[in-house]
C-alpha cells in the first residue's frame, strides 16, 4: 500500500481552509449588510449584496462542500493509525467547518450561545465579545425600528387628518399663505406624534431603546477593554477609578482652601473687633 | 392667492396653475436669499454673551464672572445668577437688545454669575453636594468678598434654581434674597388640563427604572448634551424638524432678523454634558422621587430642609413653559419658610423668558423693583 501524501493532503487542507475562512468572512459580512438593511428599511441595499435568501442558500452550499473536509482528515488519520484516538477525534473537531463558524458569530444560535452560554477563560473569549456587541447592536437597532414605526404611523395618521382638513377648510375660506398652510400641518402633525409619544407602546419602546443603547455601549467598552488589555492601554474601568479617586481628593483640597478662608477670615474679623476696642 | 387643494380645485385650471407657479416662484426668491444669506454670514458674526465681564474666581472648571458695571451702584446687595447645567448662562445676555443683564445693570444692579463649564466624562463623579455645597458656596463666598457684603441676592435659572433653592435652605445665613425663575420645585406637580407638549420629561423620566438610569450613568459617565437636545426636540417634534427650512425662510429678507434666529441657534446647539451623579440625582431623587418638597432629599449627607428658606422670595415663572410646567414651579410658597413670598408669571416659554420681545420691558423692570423693595440699604 503506497504511503499516503500527508504533505499535500495537509497543503490542501490548508489551501481549502483558507479559501473557506475568507469566503466565511465574506459571507459574514454580507449578513452584516443584510441585517443592517434590515434595520433601515428606506437605506438602498449596496450593489452586490445578496438578499438574505440567497445570502443563506449560499452559506448551505458553502457548508456543505466543506464537510467532506472532516471526512478526508478521518481517513488520512485512520492510515495513520494514531494509537492516540483521543487526538485523532479532536483534530476532527477542529477542522470541522461547524466548528469554526460557531465560533464566528454567524448564527444567531451560536451568537445567543456566545452571549449567553458558559464563558470559557482560554477559548472564544474575543469571539464572545464580538457577539454580544453584535447582538446589542441589532436588539438596538430592532428598538430604534419599533420607534420609527411608532412615529411613522403617526405621521400617517396626521397626514390622513390634514387632506381632509384642507378640503374642509377649503369649502369655508381658502387658506391664504405657506404659514397657514404650515401652521395647520403643525398643528395636526405635533398632535398626533405627542399623542404617540405618551402611548404605553411608546414609552415601553423608548425605555428598551435606552437599555439597549446602553448595553451597546457596555459591549463595545467591553471590546476595546478587551484590545486595551492586550496591548498595555488603560481599560474604562481604570481611568474612571483613577477619576473617583481624584474626584474625591480634589473635593478635599478643596474643603480644605474653604476651611483655611474661614479660619483667615475669623482671624481678620477678630483681629478688627480688638482694633476697634 | 390660494394654496388649499380644495379651493384650487374650485378654481379654472388656468388660475390653479397660475397660483402655483406663483407660490413656486416665491419659494424659489426665498429660498436663493436664505441661500445667499447663509454663504455670507460667518460664524463670528454670531455673537452671544458679549456683555462685557472679568472673572473673579475659579475653581476647577467653574468660574465665577462680575459684569462691567454701566451706571451707578444702585442696590446695595449685588445680585448672583446661578444657571442650570443644562444649558449655557449666556442666555441672560444672548444679544444686545435681548439681554436681562444689560437691563438690570443700565438699572444699577451690580451683576455676578457662575459659569459652570463643560463637565466631561472626568467629572463624572461630582454630585450636587459638589456643586451647591462647594462650588456654589465659593463662589458666593467670592461675591462676598469682592463686592464687600455680608449677603448676597440669589438668581437661579431652572436646575440653577432648584439648586440655589437647596443652598438657601442649607446656608439661609448668605442670602438676603432669593429669586426663582423657571424653577421646578414640586416634580409631581400637573396640572389635567396641560397642553400634550407639557410634562413630557415627568413622564419619560418616570417611566424609567433607578437601575437603568445607573447603569446608563456607569456606562457612558454623563448624561450627554446629545440626548438632551434630542429630549428638547420630540417635545416639539414637528415644528423641529420643520424650522431650517421653514422659519429660516420667514426670516431670510431681514438680516437682523436673520441673525437673530443663528444666536438662538448657537446657544441651542452648545449643550453640555451633565455628570453622571449629579444626573442621577436630578432624575431619581427629584423627577422620580419627589424629594425635595418632603425634605428628603440629601446633600452631602445634610437633609435640606425648605422650612429653613425664611428670606424674602420672588418666584418668576413662564406661563406657556413645555420643559417646567407652571404646576411644577407655581405656588411653591406653601412649602418654604418665608412669610414674604412673591410670583411673577410671563407670556412666554422657558427661554423666551429671557429673549422674548414681549417679556424684555418687563422682566428686568420687575425684577429690579423687587430687589429695591427688599435691598437693605
Amino acid at each position: 500500500m503506497a504511503e499516503p501524501n500527508y504533505l499535500k493532503m495537509m497543503t490542501d487542507f490548508w489551501e481549502k481552509a483558507g479559501k473557506t475562512a475568507s469566503e466565511a468572512q465574506k459571507d459574514l459580512f454580507q449578513q452584516f449588510t443584510t441585517r443592517f438593511a434590515a434595520s433601515f428599511p428606506l437605506a438602498a441595499m449596496p450593489a452586490g449584496v445578496a438578499g438574505p435568501n440567497k445570502a443563506s442558500e449560499g452559506f448551505s452550499e458553502l457548508l456543505t462542500s466543506l464537510m467532506v473536509l472532516p471526512d478526508a482528515l478521518k481517513a488520512a488519520t485512520d492510515q495513520l493509525n494514531l494509537s492516540d484516538k483521543k487526538t485523532a477525534e479532536l483534530l476532527q473537531k477542529i477542522m470541522n467547518p461547524q466548528q469554526w463558524l460557531s465560533v464566528s458569530g454567524y448564527t444567531d444560535d451560536s451568537v445567543r450561545q456566545l452571549v449567553e452560554g458558559p464563558q470559557f477563560a482560554d477559548i472564544g473569549q474575543l469571539e464572545g465579545k464580538f457577539a454580544a456587541l453584535f447582538k446589542a447592536w441589532t436588539d438596538l437597532r430592532a428598538r430604534a425600528l419599533e420607534q420609527s414605526t411608532i412615529q411613522l404611523n403617526a405621521y400617517a395618521k396626521a397626514a390622513q387628518e390634514f387632506i381632509g382638513k384642507l378640503r374642509e377648510v377649503a369649502k369655508d375660506k381658502p387658506l391664504e399663505t405657506r404659514a397657514q398652510l404650515v401652521g395647520l400641518w403643525v398643528d395636526i402633525a405635533n398632535r398626533h406624534l405627542l399623542e404617540a409619544q405618551r402611548t404605553p407602546e411608546y414609552l415601553d419602546n423608548q425605555r428598551e431603546l435606552l437599555r439597549t443603547s446602553t448595553s451597546f455601549k457596555r459591549a463595545q467598552t467591553e471590546l476595546s477593554d478587551y484590545y486595551g488589555e492586550a496591548f498595555g492601554i488603560p481599560t474604562r474601568g481604570e481611568i474612571d477609578d483613577l477619576t473617583r479617586m481624584v474626584a474625591d481628593l480634589k473635593r478635599e483640597v478643596r474643603a480644605d482652601q474653604r476651611r483655611r478662608k474661614r479660619q483667615r477670615n475669623d482671624v481678620a474679623q477678630r483681629g478688627n473687633a480688638h482694633g476697634s476696642i | 392667492m390660494s394654496l388649499s387643494g380644495g379651493m384650487l380645485m374650485a378654481q379654472s385650471d388656468q388660475a390653479a396653475a397660475s397660483n402655483i407657479a406663483s407660490n413656486v416662484a416665491a419659494l424659489g426668491r426665498d429660498l436663493a436669499q436664505s441661500a445667499k444669506l447663509i454663504a455670507e454670514v460667518r460664524d463670528e458674526e454670531v455673537e452671544i454673551g458679549t456683555a462685557a465681564k472679568e472673572e473673579v474666581w475659579r475653581s476647577d472648571k467653574v468660574i465665577l464672572y462680575r459684569y462691567k458695571a454701566v451706571a451707578e451702584r444702585k442696590l446695595k446687595t449685588p445680585l448672583l445668577i446661578v444657571f442650570s447645567l443644562v444649558g449655557r448662562y449666556t442666555i441672560v445676555d444672548l444679544q444686545e437688545d435681548r439681554s436681562m443683564v444689560r437691563n438690570l445693570l443700565r438699572l444699577g444692579v451690580e451683576i455676578f454669575v457662575i459659569d459652570w463649564g463643560s463637565p466631561s466624562r472626568a467629572d463624572r463623579y461630582l454630585t450636587m453636594g459638589d456643586y451647591i455645597n462647594d462650588y456654589l458656596d465659593s463662589a458666593v463666598e467670592a461675591v462676598k468678598e469682592a463686592s464687600g457684603v455680608s449677603q448676597v441676592n440669589l438668581l437661579g435659572i431652572c436646575e440653577g434654581g432648584t439648586f440655589s433653592l437647596c443652598y438657601a435652605a442649607l446656608h439661609p445665613q448668605n442670602v438676603d434674597n432669593l429669586i426663582l425663575m423657571v424653577t421646578p420645585v414640586d416634580f409631581h406637580a400637573h396640572d389635567a388640563n396641560q397642553p400634550l407638549s407639557h410634562g413630557l420629561i415627568n413622564l419619560w423620566t418616570q417611566n424609567l427604572k433607578g437601575e437603568d438610569i445607573d447603569e446608563m450613568m456607569d456606562v457612558h459617565g454623563v448624561l450627554s448634551g446629545e440626548l438632551m437636545g434630542l429630549v428638547f426636540t420630540s417635545m416639539n417634534p414637528v415644528r423641529n424638524t420643520l424650522k431650517y427650512n421653514l422659519d429660516l425662510l420667514d426670516v431670510t429678507d431681514d438680516k437682523k432678523k436673520f441673525l437673530n434666529f443663528l444666536r438662538m441657534e448657537k446657544w441651542i446647539a452648545d449643550r453640555p454634558h451633565h455628570p453622571g451623579e449629579v444626573a442621577k440625582q436630578w432624575v431619581k431623587d427629584l423627577y422620580q422621587n419627589n424629594c425635595l418638597v418632603v425634605n428628603k432629599l440629601l446633600l452631602d449627607s445634610q437633609r435640606v430642609e425648605l422650612a429653613n428658606v425664611t428670606m424674602p422670595v420672588l418666584n418668576i415663572y413662564a406661563r406657556d413653559d413645555h420643559i417646567i410646567p407652571t404646576a411644577m414651579t407655581r405656588d411653591v410658597g406653601k412649602f418654604l419658610g418665608t412669610p414674604d413670598y412673591s410670583e411673577l408669571e410671563l407670556p412666554a416659554g422657558h427661554m423666551g423668558i429671557f429673549v422674548s420681545g414681549k417679556t424684555q420691558s418687563v422682566l428686568a423692570k420687575s425684577l429690579a423693583d423687587w430687589l429695591f423693595a427688599h435691598d437693605k440699604s
